[in-house]
């Protein structure tokens, strides 16, 4: 399991790695946004794995509020970047 | 178990890893949108399912909940950034608001508590009780429209959507990985028959997640969905209206509630 968990987070790595380059690159708001909801999505799968590698389950609640923290702010940028196209 | 956490674990992982490939190649933001939405959703609800088998069942439950939460609000998030590109000013929106009933709304937030505390109990299953009665109690909204369910044709619905949804991810990752002319975003509106607001909601969101297509706008007159297409020549109108067919046995139009406005 130690092996599988060591591979699950490598591999989540890469796909933070990715995504951290999209969002540097961008080009736009809403292009950076998607990469960010993205890297937290991975953030909260790592600390999963993270809790599968340690047999800790003390940060399992922190996912709960990773995931939320994502939704809430990929809503509200895509709001305020609707907004700003409109005026 | 262990050998089941594995698969989840290392599919999960490489989904989402083609999902980051997807949102850094593809052309445009509402194309990335969809590797966002699809594939890493669901990529990420194989890890944590992963996680769950791997810890023991109080974790299960709670990972489930945290990976059944990503897959419900994929398609919400999808949509906020896709109107922030793409303003759909026409569109009369989906209509009266709609409610699921008072009883049914008060068990599923019960469900979710004790999916939080991770366990079963009497305490937690009692508690769960007291306070899923009350937050429903304070959401009741006057003059919704009532959500009626036939569970037979949910779990159809519920069915055609899983199956859809890996197609769906399969379709994305070869694209994300396949050569450029794979992608050809396009938009097109898609009539869908008539029937209950929430048939038209649910299926809006189920397309999010479905091949090659996301829900951009909904008309209520005529209905109508306005998606965007990854490929213009893909069979998704087809699966558009066969889900819609599908959701709108699910959530049949509800009688009109005495008393309440029309």
């Amino acid at each position: 399991m130690t092996i599988v968990a060591a591979v699950t987070l490598g591999l989540l790595a890469a796909a933070g790695a990715v995504a951290i380059a999209a969002a540097l690159r961008g080009p736009a708001g809403g292009d950076r946004m998607l990469a960010v909801d993205l890297l937290l999505v991975v953030l909260s799968a790592g600390l999963g794995t993270g809790a599968v590698l340690t047999g800790r389950t003390v940060l399992l609640p922190v996912l709960l509020v990773v995931s939320l923290v994502a939704f809430v702010g990929t809503v509200t940028v895509g709001r305020t970047l609707e907004r700003e196209d409109r005026q | 178990m262990t050998v089941l956490a594995a698969v989840l674990l290392i599919t999960g992982a490489v989904l989402t890893l083609v999902a980051a490939i997807g949102v850094y190649r593809f052309p445009d933001m509402l194309t990335r949108l969809h590797a966002a939405t699809k594939a890493a959703s669901v990529g990420i609800a194989l890890v944590l399912l992963g996680v769950g088998a791997a810890l023991g069942p109080g974790e299960l439950a709670f990972t489930s909940l945290v990976a059944i939460f990503q897959v419900l609000t994929a398609p919400v998030a999808a949509h906020a950034l896709g109107r922030a590109v793409r303003a759909e000013p026409e569109h009369a929106g989906p209509g009266r608001p709609s409610s699921v009933p008072l009883p049914a709304r008060a068990a599923a937030l019960a469900a979710v508590w004790v999916a939080l505390w991770g366990e079963a109990g009497a305490a937690n299953v009692l508690g769960g009780l007291a306070a899923g009665s009350a937050v429903a109690l304070a959401t009741t909204r006057r003059g919704a429209e009532r959500i009626r369910i036939r569970p037979v044709a949910a779990l159809r619905f519920v069915g055609a959507f899983l199956v859809l949804l890996v197609r769906s991810t399969i379709a994305v990752a070869a694209a994300a990985l396949g050569p450029r002319r794979l992608v050809d975003p396009g938009v097109r509106r898609v009539p869908v028959g008539r029937g209950s607001t929430s048939a038209l909601v649910a299926t809006a969101n189920a397309v999010s997640l479905t091949p090659g297509t996301l829900t951009l706008a909904i008309d209520a007159e005529p209905p109508a969905l306005v998606v965007h297409l990854i490929r213009p020549d893909d069979p998704a109108a087809d699966a558009v209206a066969t889900l819609h067919a599908l959701a709108s046995d699910a959530l049949p139009v509800a009688e009109p509630t005495r008393g309440g406005p029309q």
